[in-house]
Order: C-alpha cells, then sequence, then structure tokens
C-alpha cells in the first residue's frame, strides 16, 4: 500500500538550501497538504518525490522500498504540474492514454483506462479536442485523469488551482479531494493558499525556508498554531508584545511594553520571560455600545475602514493609543458598523495564545520570506 | 477630478467580439471593480480606456472630454498591472521617479513626490533595491507607488493581486484601499476574485461573454443579486429547482422541488403558478437540525469542512440538490458524516429566480 | 519485447545516454572546436616562417625592360610603363572559342624553372585583359630573389598554343607582405564596423515596426526583408555591383553607376546580406521583451521616443550583442560577394592586382595564387585572434554601457514622437529597405533580360550543381546527427559548467571568419595528410553549418518547458520515448529549420571552399570565375538558377519556423 516515508532529505542548489533535514512520513491514503510562501521549498520537495530532480542527501521510501535510485517513470508516482503541462500536440484522448501506452500496456487496456478515467472527469464527449481548446477548468480535468491513468497510487498536485479563477477554484477544490478519496489514492497537494489548505487536507504541513514549522490537522494548525508565523499567515492575528508577569490555572497575565496588562489563555512559559500574544481576528469581539467593564482586555476605539467580504466584513480599526488591529465579523453582525464609528474590541482570553518572543521581534517573524 | 464614461464601447478581435455595447458611468472618487471569470473582456475595458487599444466602436471620456485617439501618454493616468511590470533595470526609486522625470516636473517636486509615494507604500528604506530583489508583495507596492507618483487622479488597477500569494493578497488590499481613498482618487479595478472585488469597492461591474451582467454596490450584488449568475458567481450559493404550486397572499408562494418536498419562498415578483423556479441561498443562511423544523428538507451529511472560525457541510437533500452549510464553531453541535439532518430554509433568506430556459447548469457556468 | 523496445529499452538506459553525449561532445570538440582554431598552433610551430617570409623585408623583383614581339597572333600586347615600379601589360584577344589565358611568372633555381606565380582567365570574343602589378603592391611577395621569366601563354582549346615570353629580375619593394596583411585587415573590420552600425541604425526602425506595429502588407514585408538570404553571397555580389557600381564593360539597362570606389561598393554589399540578420535578431528580442514595460512606461506619461530610449533600449542589451556580433562576423567572413564585384570594378586584372581587398579576398588570392602557406596561417591567425577578442570586447561595451536614464529630454523628444516624425521614420525605413537591399538583390534579372546572350557551358555549371549538392547534403545529416543532441545536452545537461562552456564553444566557428577558418581546417586535416578535396571541403562546410543546427535545436529546446518531459517521465515514459513523442514532435520544425539553413549556407558559401583547397569547384566559386574572366552571361544564368534554388528550400524553411512559431 502506498506510504511515504522521507528521511532526513536535504537539497541543495550551490549554497541555497531548498529542502533542509526533513523527515516526513505520510499514511496511507491520506490528503496532506504542503502550505507555505512562495520559496519555502513545496515544489522542490514534490519533485524530489517524483524523481524528477535527485536529493543531496537523505532518503525516501515508497511503500517501505527505497526510491532513491529509481528513475521517475519506476516510481508509479502521478505528477500534475502548476500549469498542468498538457502535451499541446496530441488530443484529450492521446493525451490521457499517454501514460498506458508508455508502460506498453496492450490496446484493450489501454482503451477500458483512457474511457474510465475520462468518463470521470466528465471529458469523455471532448476527448478529440487539444489543449488549446479547452477552458481552465477542463485542462486541469485532463491533466487529472492523465496522471491517474498511469497506474500509480500516489498523486502529487503542485498548486493545482492556481491557474484558475478565484471563484472556479473554491468548487473544484471539493472536486478534487472527492477524486483522490475515491480513488483510494495517497495525495501531497502542494499550495500557498491557507484557506484551500484548510478545507481540503487531512493533514497540513506548514513548510518554511525548507523545514517543516508544523504538522497536523487543519483544526490544529488553525487552533494551535506552533509558531507566531504560522498563526498569522493561517488566518490573520493581532499581535502584542510583552512580558510574562504570571501563570495562573486558567489564565496568565502579560504586560505589554506601554504597561498595559492583557490576560491571556495559560501557558507552559516560565514567568518572566518575553512573549507576545496573538488573537486570530475571526476571534476579535467587537460592539458598538462602549462597554464600561473594568476588563483589562477591553479597548476602545474607530473604524478606520471596512472590507465587504459577503459572509464577513474585514475591519482595520485604530485603537485609542494609536495601534492599529484587525477584526473579521460574520455578515449579519458586520452590516451594523460604519466607517469612523467607534467600538469597543474585547480579546477573549482563550483566545489569546501566547508565544516566546522570536528572535529579531514579532514583526520579522511575520515576514513571508 | 476625474468622472470617467464609455459610451457603446465594442471591441472585436477579427470575429471575437471582446466587449459588445458597454455603457458605463463612473463618478469622480469612487473604487468601481470590473469583476467576472477569465475571458469576460474586464480586461479589454480598461485597455480601451488607457489608451493601450482603441476601441471598434464607441467612445470614452474623462472629465467629459473624448480620449478617443488620443495617445496613452496623454492621457494622464495611474495603471497598475497584473504582472507588476516594473522596469528591470532600474532601481525602485528610478522606477518610482519615472513619470515626473519624463513630465519634466522640477527636480525638487520629483524628490518630494517620490519621497512621499514611496513613504506612503513602506518602501523608502528600500529605495536604492533593483525590483528582482524585492519579494512579489513589495513589488506591486513598488508598482503602486510608481503610478500613484504620476499625480493622476485616475487610477486603473489591471488584476493587481492575481500574481501574489494568497496572504499577501489579504494584506495588499488594506494597503490599495488606504491609499486610493486617502488620495480621493478614481479607481477602476479589474479581477476574477470574487472577494477582492466585494472587498475593495464602492461598486462592482460584473461581466460576462464580453456583456454586463449587473452594477450595483458589494453589499447589494452579495444580498439581492437580481441575476441568478451574480448570485452564484459573488459569494457561493447553492441552487433548488422547483414548481410554484401555490400562490399565497403575503407575497409568497409554496414551491415544490424534486421528490414532492415543498418549500415556502417569496413571491416579490409575482410569478404565476406552475412558473418554473430556481431558489439561491448562501452557506451561511442555511441551518441544520435534527428534528424536523418548518420549512426543511431532510439530507444527509456527505462532508464536513473545517474553515476556521466555522464549519461547513455539504449535505445531499433528498431532492437530489447539494447544499453547502455553514454553521460558526460557537454553535456548532458537531454533526458527523453520514448524520441524517433538517435543513431548515428561512424564506426571508431565499433569492428567487424564474427557472432559465438555457438550462441552470448552462447559466451558471463559471467559464 | 519487440527489436524496436529492446533498442528503445537500450538507448534509454542511463549509461547508454552518457556515453552518447560524451561521444557526441567528442566529435563537437574534435571535428570542430579544434580544426577552427588549429590555425592558432601555428604561432608555435610556423613562427619562424612567418619571420622569414612575412615580416621580414621581402624579396625584390626587377623586370628587364624587353620589347614584346609582335605575334602574328590573335592578342597582342603593349604598354610596358616603368617595369622596376610597376607595370601593366595588356593582352589584346579576339577569339571565337573558350580561350585560357595564363600568366607564369618563373624563377630559374639553378637553372631550372620553378613557378613562383601563375592566374589564369579564360575569355571569349574581342577584347583586351590587363595584367598589373605594383612593386610596391602585389609582386613583393615573391619568395625569391633573382632571374626569372614572365610568360603569358594563350590556349584555345584546340592545340593552338601562342606564346610570349619576357626575362625579369625579382627584386624587393619597399613593403612587406606584412603591410599587405595590416591594409587588408584594416579595410576588413572598417568596412564591418560602418556596416554594423548602418544595419543598426536602419534595422532597429524596421524590427520595432515588425514587432510592434500592425499594418497592412505586414507579412508580406516580413518575407521581403528575409529575400537576400535566399540569395547566395556571389549571387549578390554580381547583382548589387551591377546596380551601384561604375562596372567597365557592363552597364546594363537601369544600373545607377553612382560610385566607383571599391570600398563604398563592398559596404554597400555587405549591408544587403547582414541587415536581414539584425533585422531578425533586433525583432527576436524586441519580441522576448514584455510588452508591458512600454506600456506601463507610456501610462506614466513617456512619449515613445523617451519609452524607446529609456526602457526598450536598455533592455535589449543582451540581444543587441547577438545582433551585431552576427552582422560584424557576417560582414568579416564574407568571400565570393566581395570577391565577385571587386572583380567586376577591375575586370580582367589578376585579383592580387585589385586596388582594394579585404581580409577574406587576399586568403582568397593568395591561396589561388599558390605557395603562400606561411602567409596564409598568420592572416588566418591574426583574423580569428582579432575576430574572438572584438567580439569580446563588444559584450563587454554593450553591457556595461549606461543609458543615460535620468537625463530625459521631455520637449524635443515629444516633439520628435509626434506628426509627421514618426511617419518619416517609417517611410524611411521602407525606402531604405527597397533601395538598398531588395532593387540591388534582384538587379541580376535587369541583365539577364535585357543583356547580350552568351554560349553557356552547361556542364562546367551542372558539374559544381553536383558538387555542391554532395557537400551540402553531406552535412545537413552529419549537423542533424550530431547537432540535435549537442544542443539538447546544452539546454538539458545537469553539469552547468560544462554546458555553459559548450554553449560559447558552439558560436565561435560562427564568428570567426569562414576563410580563416578553412585556412585553419586545411592546415589540421592537411597535417594528416589526407589529402582528398572532396572531405576537405565537406569538413570545412561542417564546421561552419554546424552552429546553425545546433543555434535553432537549442532555442526550440529552451522555449519547450521541461515540465512536459518530467510530466511524460511521472506518467511511465523511459527517455527514449519521451523524445520521441514528445520532444521530437514538438522541435521538429526548428529541427528542419536549421537544416535548411546550414544546406543553404553550404551552398552559397565561398570563402571556406576556396581557403581550403583551390581546385575545389563548387557554384560560388564557378561563378565568382565566371566573373572574374569577364563572362557576365553565363554567370548571371547560373546565379540566377542558384538563386531559384535557394529560394524554394528558404520558402520551405519559412514555412517550417512559422509551423514552429505556431505551435
Amino acid at each position: 500500500m502506498p506510504e511515504i516515508h522521507i528521511k532526513n532529505l536535504k537539497k541543495a542548489f550551490g549554497d541555497l538550501v531548498a529542502i533542509d533535514d526533513l523527515t516526513i512520513d505520510v499514511k496511507d491514503g491520506e490528503y496532506l497538504t504542503i502550505l507555505g510562501p512562495t520559496g519555502a521549498g513545496k515544489t522542490t520537495l514534490l519533485r524530489l518525490i517524483a524523481g524528477l530532480t535527485d536529493q543531496t542527501s537523505g532518503s525516501i521510501f515508497i511503500d517501505g522500498k527505497c526510491v532513491d535510485d529509481l528513475p521517475p517513470e519506476r516510481r508509479k508516482v502521478a505528477f500534475l504540474s502548476q500549469t498542468y503541462s498538457l502535451f499541446p500536440h496530441m488530443d484529450v484522448w492521446e493525451n490521457t492514454t499517454f501514460g498506458p501506452i508508455a508502460r506498453g500496456w496492450n490496446p484493450e487496456q489501454v482503451e477500458i483506462i483512457g474511457r474510465e478515467m475520462l468518463e470521470m472527469v466528465h471529458l469523455y464527449d471532448r476527448k478529440d479536442a487539444y489543449p488549446s481548446e479547452l477552458s481552465g477548468g477542463m485542462q486541469q480535468r485532463n491533466a487529472l485523469a492523465r496522471a491517474l491513468s498511469a497506474d500509480a497510487k500516489i498523486l502529487l498536485l503542485d498548486e493545482p488551482l492556481r491557474a484558475l479563477d478565484a471563484r472556479l477554484r473554491l468548487d473544484l477544490r471539493y472536486e478534487l479531494k472527492q477524486l483522490s478519496k475515491d480513488m483510494g489514492m495517497t495525495t501531497i497537494h502542494v499550495t500557498h493558499d491557507q484557506e484551500e489548505a484548510l478545507t481540503i487536507s487531512d493533514r497540513i504541513l506548514v513548510l518554511r525556508d525548507g523545514k517543516v514549522i508544523q504538522s497536523g490537522t487543519p483544526k490544529e494548525i488553525f487552533n494551535k498554531p506552533a509558531i507566531p508565523f504560522i498563526h498569522h499567515f493561517v488566518g490573520e492575528a493581532n499581535f502584542i508584545s510583552g512580558k510574562l508577569l504570571e501563570v495562573g490555572d486558567e489564565y496568565s497575565i502579560i504586560v505589554d511594553d506601554d504597561g498595559h496588562k492583557y490576560r491571556t489563555q495559560k501557558t507552559d512559559i516560565k514567568p518572566g520571560s518575553r512573549v507576545v500574544t496573538g488573537i486570530k481576528t475571526e476571534f476579535t469581539l467587537m460592539t458598538k455600545d462602549i462597554w464600561e467593564s473594568e476588563d483589562i482586555n477591553n479597548f476602545t476605539g474607530s473604524i478606520e475602514r471596512i472590507l465587504f467580504l459577503g459572509r464577513f466584513s474585514d475591519f482595520e480599526i485604530k485603537l485609542d493609543n494609536g495601534e492599529i488591529v484587525h477584526a473579521r465579523l460574520p455578515g449579519y453582525q458586520a452590516n451594523k458598523f460604519e466607517d469612523g464609528d467607534k467600538v469597543n474590541i474585547h480579546y477573549s482570553p482563550q483566545r489569546l495564545l501566547v508565544f516566546p518572543e522570536p528572535e529579531g521581534g514579532i514583526k520579522k517573524a511575520l515576514e513571508m520570506v | 477630478m476625474p468622472e470617467i464614461e464609455m459610451k457603446g464601447i465594442t471591441k472585436r478581435f477579427g470575429k471575437v467580439t471582446a466587449a459588445a455595447n458597454i455603457n458605463l458611468k463612473i463618478k469622480e472618487g469612487e473604487y468601481v471593480t470590473v469583476l467576472g471569470p477569465s475571458g469576460c473582456g474586464k480586461t479589454t475595458l480598461v485597455k480601451i480606456l488607457s489608451g493601450i487599444w482603441e476601441p471598434t466602436e464607441g467612445d470614452c471620456f474623462i472629465d467629459g472630454k473624448k480620449v478617443t485617439g488620443i495617445p496613452t501618454f496623454e492621457r494622464d493616468l495611474g495603471y497598475i498591472f497584473q504582472n507588476i511590470a516594473l522596469f528591470p533595470h532600474m532601481t525602485v526609486w528610478q522606477n518610482t521617479s519615472y513619470a515626473p522625470i519624463v513630465k519634466d516636473r522640477d527636480p525638487e517636486v520629483i524628490e518630494k513626490s517620490t519621497t512621499e509615494n514611496l513613504e506612503l507604500v513602506n518602501l523608502l528604506q528600500r529605495k536604492g533595491f533593483k525590483p528582482f530583489e524585492l519579494s512579489g508583495g513589495e513589488q506591486q507596492k513598488a508598482g503602486i507607488a510608481r503610478a500613484l507618483c504620476s499625480g493622476s487622479k485616475l487610477l486603473i488597477l489591471d488584476e493587481p493581486l492575481s500574481a501574489l500569494d494568497a496572504r499577501v493578497r489579504l494584506d495588499l488590499r488594506y494597503v490599495i484601499k488606504n491609499l486610493v481613498k486617502s488620495k480621493g482618487l478614481t479607481a477602476i479595478h479589474v479581477t476574477h476574485d470574487q472577494e477582492e472585488a466585494m472587498s475593495i469597492s464602492d461598486r462592482i461591474v460584473l461581466m460576462r461573454a464580453g456583456g454586463i451582467v449587473e452594477i450595483d454596490t458589494p453589499e447589494n450584488l452579495y444580498n439581492r443579486p437580481k441575476n441568478i449568475f451574480t448570485a452564484n458567481f459573488i459569494g457561493e450559493a447553492s441552487f433548488i429547482e422547483g414548481r410554484i404550486i401555490k400562490n399565497n397572499e403575503d407575497n409568497c408562494c409554496t414551491m415544490k422541488a424534486r421528490n414532492g418536498y415543498k418549500l415556502k419562498i417569496r413571491n416579490d415578483s409575482c410569478m404565476m403558478k406552475g412558473a418554473g423556479v430556481v431558489i439561491a441561498v448562501r452557506p451561511e443562511n442555511l441551518f441544520i437540525s435534527r428534528e424536523k423544523e418548518n420549512n426543511s428538507i431532510p439530507g444527509e451529511i456527505e462532508d464536513k469542512i473545517f474553515m476556521g472560525s466555522f464549519m461547513r457541510y455539504r449535505i445531499m437533500l433528498a431532492t437530489h440538490d447539494l447544499v453547502q452549510v455553514e454553521i460558526a464553531e460557537a454553535v456548532d453541535k458537531t454533526f458527523n458524516i453520514g448524520d441524517n439532518v433538517n435543513v431548515i430554509f428561512k424564506s426571508e433568506k431565499l433569492l428567487v429566480y424564474p427557472r432559465p430556459k438555457e438550462g441552470l447548469q448552462e447559466v451558471l457556468s463559471l467559464e | 519485447m519487440t527489436l524496436s523496445e529492446k533498442i528503445s529499452d537500450f538507448i534509454s538506459r542511463k549509461k547508454v545516454i552518457k556515453g552518447w553525449y560524451a561521444l557526441v561532445i567528442i566529435f563537437f570538440i574534435m571535428l570542430v572546436i579544434v580544426p577552427t582554431l588549429f590555425v592558432l598552433t601555428y604561432a608555435f610551430t610556423g613562427w619562424d616562417e612567418i619571420q622569414e617570409t612575412v615580416m621580414k623585408a621581402p624579396p625584390e623583383i626587377q623586370y628587364t625592360p624587353t620589347h614584346l614581339p609582335v605575334y602574328n597572333i590573335r592578342f597582342t600586347s603593349q604598354d610596358i610603363i616603368d617595369v622596376t615600379e610597376s607595370y601593366s601589360l595588356e593582352v589584346e584577344y579576339d577569339t571565337d572559342r573558350d580561350t585560357t589565358l595564363n600568366h607564369t611568372v618563373y624563377l630559374l633555381d639553378d637553372g631550372e624553372k620553378v613557378i613562383e606565380f601563375q592566374e589564369e582567365f579564360i575569355v571569349n570574343g574581342t577584347g583586351s585583359i590587363w595584367f598589373n602589378a605594383s612593386a610596391n603592391d602585389t609582386y613583393n611577395y615573391f619568395h625569391h630573389v633573382g632571374d626569372g621569366y614572365q610568360t603569358i601563354r594563350a590556349d584555345n582549346g584546340t592545340g593552338l598554343i601562342e606564346e610570349w615570353e619576357n626575362e625579369v629580375t625579382l627584386r624587393s619593394g619597399d613593403r612587406l607582405p606584412w603591410d599587405m596583411v595590416k591594409d587588408a585587415l584594416i579595410v576588413s573590420f572598417t568596412i564591418a564596423t560602418i556596416v554594423t552600425i548602418i544595419d543598426f541604425t536602419a534595422g532597429l526602425p524596421m524590427a520595432w515596426l515588425m514587432v510592434r506595429k500592425d499594418f497592412r502588407g505586414k507579412k508580406y514585408i516580413d518575407t521581403l526583408i528575409d529575400m537576400p538570404l535566399a540569395i547566395p553571397t556571389a549571387a549578390l555580389g554580381f547583382s548589387t555591383a551591377m546596380f551601384w557600381a561604375v562596372t567597365p564593360g557592363l552597364n546594363p539597362y537601369g544600373s545607377l553607376s553612382l560610385t566607383s570606389s571599391p570600398f563604398i561598393l563592398v559596404i554597400l554589399l555587405h549591408i544587403v546580406f547582414s541587415y536581414p540578420y539584425m533585422v531578425r535578431s533586433l525583432s527576436a528580442i524586441l519580441h522576448e521583451i514584455d510588452i508591458n514595460y512600454e506600456v506601463a512606461a507610456s501610462t506614466l506619461g513617456a512619449p515613445p521616443l523617451t519609452v524607446a530610449r529609456t526602457i526598450t533600449l536598455p533592455l535589449f542589451r543582451a540581444g543587441l550583442v547577438t545582433g551585431i556580433i552576427l552582422c560584424f562576423a557576417r560582414s568579416l567572413s564574407e568571400t565570393g560577394g566581395t570577391m565577385a564585384a571587386l572583380a567586376m570594378m577591375s575586370p580582367a586584372m589578376g585579383e592580387l592586382a585589385y586596388p582594394m581587398k579585404t581580409g577574406p579576398t587576399l586568403i582568397g588570392a593568395w591561396k589561388h595564387a599558390g605557395g603562400f602557406e606561411p602567409h596564409l596561417a598568420f592572416t588566418a591567425m591574426i583574423l580569428v585572434i582579432i575576430t574572438l577578442i572584438l567580439l569580446v570586447i563588444i559584450k563587454i561595451v554593450i553591457m556595461k554601457f549606461k543609458m543615460p536614464l535620468r537625463k530625459v529630454f521631455p520637449g524635443p523628444e515629444r516633439l520628435l514622437s509626434k506628426g509627421v516624425f514618426p511617419k518619416m521614420k517609417d517611410a524611411l525605413s521602407f525606402i531604405f529597405m527597397f533601395l538598398v537591399l531588395l532593387i540591388p538583390s534582384f538587379f541580376i534579372f535587369s541583365f539577364v533580360l535585357t543583356g547580350e546572350p552568351s554560349p553557356v557551358d552547361w556542364g562546367g555549371f551542372w558539374g559544381a550543381m553536383r558538387f555542391s549538392f554532395l557537400v551540402a547534403g553531406v552535412i545537413t545529416v552529419i549537423n542533424l546527427i550530431f547537432g540535435v543532441p549537442l544542443a539538447i545536452y546544452i539546454v538539458r545537461g545537469t553539469n552547468k559548467i560544462m554546458t555553459n562552456i559548450l554553449d560559447v564553444l558552439v558560436n565561435v566557428p560562427l564568428i570567426v571568419p569562414t576563410s580563416a577558418l578553412g585556412i585553419s581546417l586545411g592546415m589540421f586535416w592537411g597535417s594528416m595528410d589526407l589529402g582528398m578535396t572532396t572531405l576537405l571541403v565537406i569538413s570545412a562546410h561542417l564546421a561552419f553549418t554546424f552552429p546553425l543546427v545546433v543555434r535553432n535545436v537549442a532555442g526550440a529546446m529552451e522555449e519547450l518547458d521541461p515540465t512536459y518531459e518530467e510530466t511524460a517521465r511521472t506518467l511511465g515514459a523511459k527517455p527514449m520515448f519521451v523524445f520521441r513523442k514528445i520532444v521530437f514532435p514538438s522541435i521538429k520544425f526548428s529541427v528542419l529549420a536549421g537544416a535548411i539553413m546550414a544546406f543553404t549556407r553550404s551552398l552559397g558559401e565561398t570563402g571556406a571552399t576556396l581557403a581550403v583547397v583551390k581546385e575545389a569547384n563548387t557554384v560560388p566559386v564557378y561563378i565568382v570565375g565566371l566573373v572574374k574572366a569577364g563572362n557576365y552571361y553565363p554567370a548571371a544564368l547560373a546565379c540566377i538558377a542558384l538563386i531559384f534554388i535557394s529560394f524554394i528550400t528558404m520558402m520551405a524553411m519559412r514555412y517550417m519556423t512559422k509551423k514552429a512559431g505556431d505551435n
């Protein structure tokens, strides 16, 4: 059964280390997403697994067998490149049956698998069309049919939705996952889109500078990010840096550089250390009436900008102390607010996650590259 | 301050009509987004407005002055490109100061406006960098500074965020909207991303196949779309087809969906009994319950998707329609895949359209 | 497993592929690069000889004034002028058939006659022919000093031989052979520089028009620009000289007869065949430059002229190098056309006596005269070294040269970008193309249609044709077998250092003037003493056409997204299967285009052929011979036949490259 085991994998291009001592296990039938900003080494990792480039050191095992010395055609790994790479001089049918023919299957088998795959992606009636005559979505489906017809049990997807219109992407990501599950494939999907990653994966692996910085289910990645970068990358977060004052059973207390105190979730960090605390903008509570409460997690400010997003709106709020924070509210709440409104912001302590202060400050830690 | 008007703009490339008889008026200081799927003619529109292409028919007016035939370099506008197109052989500073230099401004003015605009996008400390030394987001910020530095009050943004990472896009939306509003510019923004369009604009022009489908504010297009294509394209929606079987007095009627299930819907457009009808509903406007409730249809949960602060359920209704339901994490009572549930339709949240003659799939098609 | 599968399997093995690449690289180094640059070794092995013969005070010639006997035959001679300085010997002829006139200078060496110099002309009809020489210019590179004879012999093929003999003393002049080399090279490089500058100035607006503008009839203009490439340079030289220059004894209808300066004529000629290269390379880069940069500049308020100067030109650089180097190298190495043109301006003169020589024509003349090996090696060596150095300098200068970026001249540039000026620029581009390029190229037809027909030796023509096609055919096949894998290796090879070196080396035979290359090859293979004319000609043509195939295929490979091949591999295809099904179908038109280019270049080449062996009889050499002998009408017919053949292949190539571009 197709499991992938990657051990101490390293790939360097001259001085540039693209993949740095990576160890990953992918379970049979798992849908794993590799999420990271441009330049994180995501595509390089896929190319290493497919055998399209040689690693500097380390090993890759598929089904428990080391494949380091196997050329790509013997790894039985289907690879879907960002641009789909449909062969422009072949029609849909020729593209789809390329794999089986290359592997020397007999004509009846080729006929059967070609038809089956094309029917599965609803392209059988377009089998005589050339790639240039297909729309973006059809091209993607054709490429998928081609990849799946080649007798592979592992599917590597390199940003398969990037070339498509935003709206189309929303529909196709479900189809993609469904297809892969129906076929019983083990899938590795590379993307820079955190929403895409959250919605389709069994497990997400966050990659940055060639290293895995967190691996977990979408829920874990979203709710328990390992470092501030992930907190901000998957969703968006407001951060406060300061010193950890005390750690209680339910809450911790943090004091920021201006002396203001905040109640945050409890933490294992030693009191007295420098920390940052951050809250996702989704969990930032905002109300119109100014609370007269003494709660230290309450602030007042005014709305600077509203970005309407349909089911949500994003707010940019200037707090009274001059700081700019963001909040995201569902549509039915958001429509009560207008530009310039005085508002009350509340950070719920359970949602204020605490991290040790990253080296070089929080701003640098959040940079995408 | 610029005011834009397009009168009967048509553009043909050989036999292909990219834009057909487009009429559009943009007020000064307005932020208008032209939204639509690939190949709908949205880019054609701004290329014609900026003089990069000439229209086959029709005229553009800027500030009431006809600009047809006037070359781009004399039209006085700022243009932001999808592929950014920073001059690769020039530094950030040289790129930004290009417009005032070629417009022969005084050296002090050049110095001042370049500094000012680079500061606005937070790139002054990178002024000596060449474009390739910047990240994608920074490059587009430099592109924005360069366009603003031309001093024009009209800004054209041609898919400015498409080439960037998803996360970077979110940050730049704020940057762009703040700049445009604080400088009081008139902006035309082209995109295929409905979320970007909603977040950034005062009005959206939704295009499809060379024609305008609907023009309205983001709120109206999202909450009260007049066209069924709009309902699907701007924000997601689930659709259920049926037929009106009874008209009630209170502006409502009863619709019969497949397999005999009935729903009470509004009938603002006074459709006759027996008329074919389609309802569209946004995921956040549907609710689920284990018990049978008023105006609900039973179904089975096919998939459950974690989306951060809420859960999305994909439910196959007994009417063989697939609907998506979103429930905030706080109120989610955790339903599981395979559970039999009732999906509750609130008639005031349903969008009602006559059933299209061409067939639903045809009308909704995104490509 | 079938046999073909077994073969495919075998070829797909990693080791076999590696071995094949190694073989191809060895072929390239040993058969192309080493022979091309072999002449440089002469600096070590033959330096003494060069010192002795080229750099040292040369031997003397002395003509003893004697009266010419008046023969009762059909040619007479007269006018011996001051033979110690120079002399001019006219032979009148009146014959009804081809008669060979042979001018030979013998030296008496221990009483034995040694041929020191020889030239030959075929004459027909009535006329006169001049044997000219000046002590300071021509005959002062004899190897020996002493007494000798000068003979002129007429042979009309019926066994009737007339002979005239005169005693001479060979003595040294004031000038060294080195001075001749120097003069010729200065002429060559000056011409190349002027031609390149004119090409660039006239070519840039044209390239701009072709890429950035849309107008009716564009595709016809596009075809017309390439026309001169379809015509072998020997024919071009013939045609161009007829159109522009004062050509004694030849004045076809419509001839302008504007110049009697060989210098100007050669410049005009070189522009004709190098201009298309310039326009093509400039268009290619313009295509590459994202038009959005220019659009961006114009949205920022820059008028077109400012855009061109501040945005397009600086982005141009890398490609500019290609265009300039191509034109420069083409002008520097052209032989056949220049020879034909010079011969027409100084008809019936020994080619060593022409008032102007370029590097390649000097090599041709010396080779033709025979016995000048050290001179030839020396000239070729200098030519190769200067060319390579100069090209490096051009590259550095263009890459380092800074455009005045900050300086903008908004007023004048805005003015010049509007109204009548752009139209004038466009009109001038078209006028230049028609007047300088097309009319001179096809002027030969005017001569054939209006001129006096004279008998044609079709046998000789077809013989030359057969030989030319044999050579061109053989080199095309070899080029394909070795060129395609080398191109693939250069683009896809994993050893980047190796591929970069090969990439540079491939261009060397393209840049080195072909006559120098011919000398070098002749020396290399001559040193192995194979002694077979055909093989020598083939190997010479192989060297300078090889880069054409490699460049074309490598260009197509670069265009081909490697993810196609990678995807095919992941789908289970072995390397050979990938090549057959994915790579070859994508590059086949470029392969064909490369092959046809190599074929036509081989067909039209004169310099390399003449430099490698003097008896080789290819069509261009045959044409140049006819022109030199003043047999214009047969030369013109031969030209037209060659134009016709090249034209068909050229059109085929355009069709192929179009196809390749469409895919």
